[in-house]
């Protein structure tokens, strides 16, 4: 690797890299002590430290998605208010059309002066808990056009040399319903700032500002150097992804996301060309939000093995075609921009990420399917039990299960990428303080897509209106009917999302009564499911119950070890029929029965081919010189001057790879049930299966929207 | 010493990991140390070695010698290793039904306890293994709800089936954990007695009487723990006892606790959760007392080991109290000495990546060591720096019983951190010490400055292995008053146990809120029915202190409160300012909350708009059982102590460093650095430019001012 020559030395550089953790460490537990909102303390938030022309230089480990968005705004900060800006000022925004996320994600950043030079930025962020808007917590299913939606906050000097500006702050408090919540959040953020630049006064008193300085900007050098690197090493080809927003809070319309990924050199390239024009309703991302969640990914991905910084993005180009899903612009609505058209944007860049990745050897272990497809948004409100007004939002969806690696399975209830570091409330904590009774929260068996390593599953949990005659709830969610977390390599996808409700229940009767309540068969009542961006008045008797979407598996179910499949009937994580009918894996009490396994299994595949259209070729196993291998399921080959594909388990030819591998690789079209017990699927799509068509392996498995084309995963630029 | 033979001896034992460290002290506050290797299969018999040892010193039989103890107290890992090395009962817990899986979901959280590049790493980034099998876990059928109210009742017939089940699967303990029994306590209470009937030899801990306190997760990975540990530990203590008894041991042992005070041993069979910081705690209490014959009150504790860098707080005399504490990345909720800990010690390993230099979290161990211990060790360590720099002198460290390769220490440092960054073997390895004293310098500061206490009120106490080594440099720059390194640096754990009082800690969640926008919280709480919480969690405290045979009026009692503002979660412990309860005395308690608050999170935070909570009513009972005191020497008339001799030191340069024995730890004696004590178990390091001074006790008092010129001059060196 290319040394870069820093200016400053190894062992300052590290001295004070440590030493700016630390600080960038209590700028969180800061806001986090002293916020007073329930969704800062389940990691909504997050702190960084930025260098002088906004880089990010240190990044906490909570909410990772405004890490680049923050960085964005500093450089808006620098460009409108030039020399301008001065010690003891700090800037706010939440505008998603600028630089910001939604209406509720409020950005304060503030520039760091030293012996009269600007040294460093801080810069914190968090989702506060109303901003105005048509519905209690400024998520509006419903709204048609922004003006409905929360107040937006244009990038302000709210502190001018140490100088609150009241008119800004009040007019903001003005148009908030909980203006004492969030006073507390500003207030927060602020002691965040004050805080964390006493400690970098005091750093830079002992090593000089130029020291800190320089330490910032030698470790964003160093990674952008070894991002470079590592991006040039990989072949250049073209990548595809598409997602699908479902549900615009009207109807279940489904609104493309297309993302092509070039890799040329040392750049990579994001381009949403092809996208679906913004939603008049709930579902948009901002340009600045979805570079955001791009930037997750980064962090995710790329920063297991480099610091954190700026650096991660600078081989990094994005193209927003204007005013799409995933890049809306104003009057469309926006409220959802943290977590809708974003996550998709994101999870169509991580899946051409994994399909680049995988044709690296050394890359295997990088390869995983989009970990967040959806957030599962719980926002209640109303009188709680002490006759108080209440709004919260229940962050137990935060425990959905993460997507599965070559090497590991996915995590359990708690697999986000976009929040690396979460966590939510103990249920008495919850109870305590609002006017709710959990019935159940547990880990969802058969949640998490099946595979050779299987998805995490996700949580499930059940609140029923207590001790209060009426809540108001916001169901806000997407991927209810599209299974965006889609496996790889022959993985199945993870459930989908859902909000289900049981009305005029007599649970308490039954319960009373010495019966279960296990499930919403268990509840009585009406069985109702809830759309997936709506308002809800729920009664003294409802019941609502949220299970989430989760990550996919990795390789085809029908090979994952026994032994694993029996660990997880034992541990209640897979249940027996779907031990059964995804991995083929009979269980007989607490072993498992080998040889019916082995029928089992044997049957799967046969079922599989019997499916499949006869191609009319010759799918003899063939030995030729391997050009190019795509993870353990698919190999590119040299036959003359053609390159075929095959199979890279049974060594059988698919055909020539032309422009598209699944041109010439057969699919089977199956029903969601058939991959997983908890999948929905839109009725404009289907699910195929692509297989090895002289064994029945799994080797892709893909959501298409009837009578489109498929996406063309890669076509590499040499081979 | 055959002065006080008269059964006048306080005797404590801290029995670690390689060597059992006792202390002796007597009634005239005279101090003697002895060591034996540990001797894991059966603690008591290093404990036993150790007294022949101090027998032979008093000239009389062993026997003789433990029958004239007056007080015998240890502190021990075995709580602390039973979990770490998931030795344990096979234990099965109950759940509240709908609730079973609490213990793998951990509320999401896979952080618990990381570092800054373990959470960063997301690829590797999964949820730490509970203590807790699942399939162990059973749903029990009930419910109860916030207010204690009984929404399900207990299915009697459903929990015994599911305990026969459990007993089948050959559990030894059992863990019962109910939502709300904060509340209501009877279904667990019930459901104890179920077990009982069905296997009266089982080991059962419910967590109403482990710790009632809100906030399920927590609560119940302490049960568990407690079961879990429960049989292993009433093994090994009660062996002990029986031990030390058979060898004349006039009482019952007692044990040191993670709240940092004394209790009988039989305690630890009933509550051993409650001991899992037995062995570092002395570290802390050991600090107060050496602080205390300095008339200080503030102290910073910092133990620097092989491996781990332990830092704890003494506020106003006390040792500073956390209600939660991870251990193992599980969240240990029982009131704890607060310890915060990095990975960063003389093991600590040294690499270069990318261009920079990164020491530790990563350690060689003890096996196989920095590589001057020529265990095989093939990666630099600070301990190698520490002898490249000549601040561990070879051929006599530790008394010359192990010679160390400097030659292996500097080919490693030349290898692998000189060469990559074209640096002098001298300036890596300064390089090297540099970052992990700066290191544990920012987990100092975190531990002090970032939470509110201004170091410039407190003492600075190094001990451990390496503490007295890097103490020097990383206590100074924090502008602490002093660094002392007390001449008991090696038994400090041990002597802080041997001055320990009898503490028991309880407490109560019971809730008391105020209403958004209220500022008098008497016009809303309840002063009365507070004080009933407080009188009833007193009177357990007082109890448990009285079967351990303390009478009342020995008993001091001290009440706290975790608070917090509406809407909040998190909590600070709170001081009642007065007692009994009074509306005035309420009041006057949530203005010192919002004192304390601002303190913490700076002026103007407090978010007294919300409304407080009074959340969990905590008891500290502390039996006065006036241990000794320790004895200052005589003033010394003997002129300043010639050095030994004079060891090459590298600050920034090569220099001579007077190096002194033991014997020169008189009182007065006045150094110059850089110098350095050499003792039997560790080095006192001076840095360059900085004084220090023996005080009466012989503690080595170190002025943290540095100087400056010598960081400028490395830094000169190092650009060049």
């Amino acid at each position: 690797m290319a040394e870069l020559a820093a200016a400053i030395d190894p062992i300052t550089f590290e001295v004070i890299s440590h030493r700016l953790w630390a600080i960038n460490e209590e700028g969180s537990t800061t806001i986090v002590h002293a916020s007073g909102s329930p969704v800062v303390h389940a990691q909504d938030y997050n702190f960084g430290l930025y260098a002088p022309n906004g880089d990010l230089a240190v990044c906490g480990v909570f909410y990772t998605l405004p890490m680049f968005v923050m960085q964005l705004l500093i450089k808006q900060v620098i460009e409108r208010y030039g020399d301008d800006v001065n010690p003891g000022d700090v800037f706010l925004s939440s505008d998603p059309f600028r630089a910001g996320i939604h209406q509720s994600d409020v950005q304060f950043v503030s520039p760091f002066f030293h012996d009269g030079e600007l040294v460093a930025w801080t810069g914190c962020m968090a989702h506060v808990m109303d901003v105005g808007g048509m519905n209690p917590g400024s998520w509006c299913p419903t709204a048609t056009d922004l003006y409905q939606e929360g107040l937006i906050i244009p990038l302000s000097r709210i502190v001018d040399e140490g100088r609150v500006n009241r008119g800004v702050w009040d007019t903001i408090m003005a148009n908030s319903r909980l203006p004492a919540m969030l006073g507390n959040d500003f207030s927060a953020f602020l002691s965040a700032h004050r805080v964390s630049q006493a400690r970098l006064r005091e750093a830079s008193e002992e090593y000089g500002g130029e020291a800190v300085r320089q330490t910032m900007e030698t470790t964003i050098a160093r990674t952008a150097a070894r991002m470079g690197e590592w991006i040039e090493g990989l072949p250049d080809g073209r990548f595809q992804h598409v997602g699908f927003v479902d549900h615009d809070g009207q109807e279940n319309r489904l609104y493309k996301v297309l993302c092509t990924m070039t890799k040329a050199g040392d750049r990579i390239r994001f381009d949403y060309a092809g996208t679906d024009a913004a939603i008049a309703g709930m579902g948009n991302g901002s340009a600045s939000g979805s570079y955001g969640a791009i930037g997750a990914i980064m962090l995710a991905l790329f920063g297991s093995d480099l610091p954190w910084n700026a650096g991660l993005m600078r081989s990094i180009d994005i193209d927003f075609p204007p005013n799409t899903v995933v890049s809306a612009e104003p009057p469309m609505p926006l409220s959802a921009g943290s977590v809708a058209g974003a996550w998709i944007a994101s999870a169509t860049a991580e899946t051409c990420l994994a399909k680049l990745l995988a044709f690296s050897e050394g890359h295997q272990d990088w390869v995983c399917g989009p970990p967040d497809g959806s957030w599962l948004l719980s926002q209640f409100g109303g009188m709680n039990q002490f006759g108080e007004p209440f709004a919260t939002m229940f962050m137990d969806a935060q425990g959905w299960g993460g997507s599965a690696f070559s090497f590991r399975d996915g995590v359990d209830t708690g697999g986000s990428m976009v929040v690396p570091v979460s966590q939510f409330m103990d249920v008495e904590l919850n109870e305590a303080h609002q006017p709710v009774f959990y019935l159940w929260r547990r880990e969802a068996t058969d949640t998490g897509g099946a595979g050779r390593q299987r998805g995490g599953n996700g949580i499930e949990f059940a609140l029923a209106v207590y001790d209060t005659d009426e809540l108001i709830a916001t169901c806000g969610t997407q991927g209810a009917t599209v299974p965006t977390t889609i496996g790889v390599f022959g993985g199945n996808p993870g459930a989908t999302s859902l909000y289900e409700t049981a009305v005029e229940s007599d649970w308490r009767e039954r319960m009373a009564a010495g019966s279960s309540v296990l499930d919403l068969d268990g509840a009585g009542g009406r069985r109702e499911i809830a759309e997936a961006k709506c308002t809800i008045r729920l009664g003294p008797h409802d019941v609502m119950n949220h299970v989430t979407q989760n990550g996919g598996g990795y390789g085809d179910p029908l090979e994952r070890d026994i032994a694993e499949v029996l660990r997880d009937v034992l541990d209640g994580s897979v249940s027996r029929d779907c031990a059964r009918s995804l991995y083929g894996v009979v269980v007989d009490g607490v072993a498992v029965d080998e040889a019916a396994t082995a029928r089992e299994r044997g049957q799967a595949l046969a079922a599989r081919l019997a499916e499949l259209p006869d191609s009319g070729r010759d799918h003899a196993p063939r030995e030729l010189p391997i050009v190019r291998r795509w993870a353990d399921v698919v190999n590119l080959v040299r036959d003359g001057d053609e390159i075929l594909v095959q199979a890279a388990a049974s060594g059988a030819i698919l055909g020539p790879l032309g422009d598209d591998w699944r041109a010439v690789t057969p699919y089977r079209v199956v029903a969601p049930e058939q991959l997983g017990a908890a999948i929905r699927l839109h009725e404009q799509l289907e699910l195929r299966q692509y297989l090895d068509p002289t064994t029945g392996r799994a080797l892709w498995v893909d959501f298409v929207r009837k009578g489109e084309e498929p996406v063309v995963d890669f076509q590499l630029t040499e081979l | 010493m055959s002065e006080s033979m008269q059964g006048d001896f306080y005797v404590a034992s801290d029995i670690g990991g390689t060597f059992t460290d006792t202390v002796v002290l007597q009634r005239s506050g005279a101090v003697r140390r002895y060591k034996a290797p540990t001797t894991p299969e059966n603690l008591v018999d290093g404990v036993l070695a150790t007294f022949a040892l101090a027998a032979a010193d008093a000239g009389i039989e062993r026997d003789a010698f433990v029958a004239s103890i007056r007080r015998f107290s240890h502190g021990t890992t075995v709580a602390t290793n039973g979990l770490l090395q998931r030795k344990g009962a096979k234990t099965g817990v109950l759940l509240t039904e709908g609730f079973g899986n609490s213990t793998t979901i951990m509320r999401g959280m896979k952080g618990f306890g990381l570092e800054e590049a373990e959470l960063k790493d997301w690829r590797r980034l999964v949820k730490h293994r509970s203590v807790i099998d699942r399939r162990l876990v059973r749903e029990v059928p009930e419910r109860v709800d916030y207010a204690g109210r009984v929404v399900r009742p207990l299915d009697e017939d459903a929990t015994r089936a599911s305990i026969r089940e459990l007993l089948s699967e050959g559990v030894e303990a059992i863990a019962v954990c109910l939502l709300w029994c904060t509340e209501h306590p009877q279904h667990e209470q019930r459901v104890a007695e179920l077990v009982a009937e069905e296997a009266p030899e089982v080991y059962v801990s419910i967590s109403s009487e482990v710790l009632p306190r809100i906030g399920e997760y927590a609560r119940m990975v302490t049960t568990a723990v407690n079961a879990f540990l429960g049989p292993e530990v009433r093994r090994v203590t009660t062996s002990l006892d029986a031990t030390l008894r058979e060898a004349r041991l006039s009482h019952q042992p007692l044990l040191m606790q993670s709240n940092g005070g004394l209790a009988a041993v039989d305690q630890a069979a009933v509550r051993p959760v409650s001991f899992l910081l037995s062995g570092p705690v002395g570290g802390v209490v050991g600090s107060r007392l050496v602080a205390e014959t300095m008339g200080e009150r503030n102290v910073v504790t910092a133990d620097m080991g092989g491996t781990s860098f332990d830092v704890g707080l003494v506020v106003d005399g006390r040792p500073l109290l956390q209600p939660t504490t991870l251990m193992d990345h599980q969240p240990i909720a029982v009131p704890s000495v607060g310890i915060e800990t990095i990975g960063a010690g003389g093991g600590s390993i040294a690499r270069v990546r990318d261009g920079a230099l990164q020491v530790g979290p990563d350690s060689a161990g003890a096996v196989p060591g920095p590589v001057c211990y020529g265990g095989g060790g093939v990666e630099p360590t600070v301990t190698d720096a520490d002898v490249v720099l000549g601040l561990i002198n070879p051929t006599s460290f530790l008394g010359g019983r192990k010679t160390l390769d400097r030659d292996g220490a500097e080919r490693a440092i030349r290898e692998h951190v000189a060469e990559p960054l074209g640096l002098t073997v001298e300036q890596a390895a300064e390089g090297i010490k540099r970052i992990v004293d700066s290191r544990m310098a920012d987990l100092i500061r975190q531990a002090t400055i970032h939470r509110g206490h201004d170091p410039r009120n407190f003492v600075l106490v190094a001990f451990g292995g390496a503490g007295p080594v890097h103490a020097h440099a990383f206590g100074a720059g924090l502008g602490v008053k002093r660094i002392v390194v007390p001449v008991t640096a090696s038994v400090h754990s041990a002597l802080g146990i041997a001055a320990s009082e009898l503490v028991v800690t309880h407490e109560a969640t019971r809730s008391f809120m105020t209403p958004p926008g209220s500022s008098v919280a008497s016009e809303h709480v309840d002063a009365d029915a507070v004080g009933a919480v407080l009188a009833e969690v007193e009177r357990e405290s007082v109890a448990r202190l009285a079967s351990q045979g303390i009478e009342r009026d020995a008993i001091r009692v001290e009440h706290f409160v975790d608070m917090r503002f509406r809407f909040q979660i998190h909590e600070l412990t709170i001081e009642l300012p007065e007692h009994p309860v009074t509306p005035a005395g309420l009041d006057r308690l949530v203005a010192r909350f919002i004192e304390t608050y601002e303190q913490r999170f700076g002026e103007g935070s407090a978010f007294t708009e919300a409304g407080v909570e009074f959340v969990n009513w905590r008891v500290v009972a502390t039996a006065s059982t006036s241990p000794p005191t320790l004895r200052p020497s005589e003033p010394s008339d003997e002129p300043q102590p010639d050095p030994i001799r004079h060891d090459r030191v590298y600050f920034g340069g090569w220099s001579d460093a007077a190096v002194y024995d033991e014997q020169a730890l008189r009182p007065g004696v006045q150094v110059t650095g850089p110098a350095i004590f050499e003792l039997a178990d560790t080095n006192i390091v001076i840095g360059a430019g900085q004084s220090a001074v023996v005080d009466a006790h012989g503690n080595v008092s170190i002025d943290p001012t540095t100087n400056p010129a010598t960081v400028r001059q490395m830094e000169e060196a190092l650009n060049g």
